[in-house]
Parts: C-alpha cells; sequence; structure tokens
C-alpha cells in the first residue's frame, strides 16, 4: 500500500514539473521582445491580453498563434517603445479594426448600454425579488 | 389587480424586446459595412510599385472612381475571383489598383504574367502595413475609393459576378455619377 502511495505521488509531482513547462513556453513566445523597464513589459502583456485576435476571435493577441496576430503584436510592440501611450495605441487598434478589437469596448455613446445593462438587469433582478418578497412576508401574516 | 397584470406581462414585455434588439443586430448588413475605414479618406500610404519600382502614393485614388484589391499569390480564394476582375477591367472599364499583401515581388509578378493583369497599378505592400492600416484581415479584400480618395465600402472575400452586379457595380456606378 505503501509503494502504491508513493507511485501516485511521484505521478503528480511529474504531471506539476510538466504542465509548468508548458505554461512557461507560452511566456517564452513573448521572450522576443526585450524591454528596458519592467513597466513597459507588463502594459505590453496587458495590451495583448486586452486585445482581440481579428483572425482567432476566441483569442487574444497574447495566445494566438495567426499571422496577422505575430504583425499585430510587432506593430504593438514598437509602438510601446517608441513612447507611445495605451491610449494611443488603442485608438490605433480600433480606427482600424473597429472597437469590437478590444476586450473592453470604449465607454461612448454605442456602447453605454453594453457597459449599463448588467447592473440595470441586476437592479431589476432584486427589484422584482424584493417585490415577491414582501408580498410573502404579507401573505404569512 | 392591475399591478399583477403588469407584473405577468412585464417579462413577456423584455424578452420581445431582446429577441426584436437581437433580430436587428443579425439583419443589419455584414461587417464590410461598418468598417471604420469608410467615408473616410484611404490612409495615406508611401510604397513602391511592383513593376518598376516607382513609388506610388494617394495621388493614383484622385480623379476615378476605383477598386483596391488586396490579394496576394499565395492566396487560393484571390484566385478564385481572378477572371471576375479581368472582367470588370476589361469589360466594364472599372479601374482596378492591385495592392500585393505579404507577398514576394517575384511570386506575384510570375502570378501575373501566368493568369493575366487586371490592375492599372500594383503596389507592393511585402511587410502588410497597408493591409493593417486598411483594417484587412486576410485576403482578398476589397474597396471601393471615389474619385477624391474617399473610401466609400468594403467587401470581404472573393467577388463573384452576383456580388458585382447586385452590389459592387451600382454603387461604382452611382459614385461614377456623382462626380459627373
Amino acid at each position: 500500500m505503501a509503494a502504491y502511495h508513493d507511485a501516485a505521488k511521484r505521478i503528480r509531482l511529474i504531471m506539476v514539473v510538466i504542465l509548468s513547462w508548458l505554461s512557461i513556453a507560452t511566456v517564452q513566445a513573448q521572450d522576443k521582445y526585450e524591454f528596458e523597464e519592467r513597466k513597459e513589459e507588463q502594459r505590453f502583456q496587458q495590451l495583448l491580453m486586452s486585445t482581440r485576435c481579428v483572425v482567432c476571435q476566441n483569442q487574444s493577441l497574447a495566445d494566438s498563434n495567426s499571422e496577422l496576430a505575430e504583425d499585430m503584436r510587432n506593430k504593438i510592440y514598437a509602438m510601446l517603445t517608441a513612447g507611445k501611450t495605451d491610449q494611443e495605441i488603442e485608438t490605433y487598434l480600433v480606427e482600424r479594426y473597429g472597437p469590437s478589437i478590444l476586450y473592453e469596448p470604449p465607454v461612448q455613446g454605442s456602447t453605454w448600454f453594453l457597459w449599463l445593462a448588467p447592473i440595470v438587469f441586476l437592479l431589476i433582478g432584486i427589484g422584482v425579488w424584493f417585490v415577491v418578497y414582501n408580498r410573502n412576508l404579507r401573505k404569512k401574516i | 389587480m392591475k399591478l399583477k397584470k403588469f407584473a405577468i406581462w412585464l417579462p413577456v414585455v423584455l424578452f420581445a424586446g431582446l429577441v426584436w434588439v437581437l433580430w436587428q443586430g443579425l439583419m443589419s448588413p455584414k461587417t464590410h459595412n461598418t468598417a471604420p475605414q469608410l467615408d473616410k479618406p484611404a490612409p495615406v500610404f508611401h510604397l513602391a510599385d511592383l513593376f518598376d519600382n516607382n513609388s506610388i502614393d494617394n495621388d493614383i485614388f484622385i480623379g476615378q472612381v476605383s477598386l483596391v484589391n488586396f490579394w496576394a499569390s499565395w492566396c487560393a480564394a484571390c484566385h478564385d475571383e481572378h477572371a471576375m476582375l479581368l472582367q470588370i477591367a476589361t469589360q466594364y472599364g472599372v479601374p482596378i489598383i492591385g495592392v500585393n499583401y505579404k507577398d514576394e515581388n517575384a511570386d506575384a509578378k510570375a502570378w501575373l504574367s501566368r493568369f493575366g493583369n487586371p490592375y492599372q497599378y500594383v503596389i507592393s505592400d511585402i511587410k502588410g502595413d497597408m493591409g493593417m492600416d486598411w483594417g484587412v484581415i486576410a485576403v482578398p479584400e476589397t474597396f471601393i475609393v471615389d474619385e477624391l480618395g474617399i473610401i466609400r465600402y468594403k467587401q470581404s472575400g472573393p467577388i463573384n459576378s452576383t456580388l458585382w452586379e447586385e452590389t459592387l457595380w451600382p454603387r461604382i456606378m452611382m459614385l461614377q455619377k456623382e462626380s459627373d
């Protein structure tokens, strides 16, 4: 029984090691981009994760292997290291591919409903619950 | 009593409203009518002509209603629409400006000599920078540019005769009339 337990532990250890290697592999794919400051690198990662890949639309620019995603990563890197702000980079992308390229669409006239809708529905839900709850209380009395 | 009736019907009404909104979204024109480049001047570019290596820029758009066709020798769908492009250029006399996207000059030239050249000019966009400025996601993509150099329509995917006769040619004719 003890031997069985050890084998299970060993297998678990091996799996943890392999899975860690795999996750590092994803990070290394972006090691080709060098940054002078840690903060720049963080901004870069953040921008990639918040931008949709227009070709493989379920993936962000951080994950997609498509050639266009590669081109866009290069462009974002070039703009970032040239001193552009996050806002300028996002505007650049939206001007070319439309607001849907960002996972968080800009808060503007056409999208305010998108932002407010979850809150509105939540409030409606709470309101309905409240009314029903009170009605049930009265019934009991 | 009235409140109860209201409360019962409210979810139905909201649901109907939601269905209506989603239906609108489904039935509305496809992305090529909502591309951010529409009704804006063509992005500025300075690239080389594929054949003679001379500089080309936005001046080629001024004074004519043209099609701007992004294509590549490695693109199978571009091959599918090629016969249609030749017909558009010769029979309909519409100037087509080709943008050779992320390709090799030698491959592009060989492809055109083999299959025919429908283009008034061919711009070499080897790095794909021009494609990125025009919001090109895949090839082929074709734009209608008016005589002032403003982008008026975007067509994704290969052009077939139905698309040409029903969508693109009528728009081009209308734009040509505007300039008269």
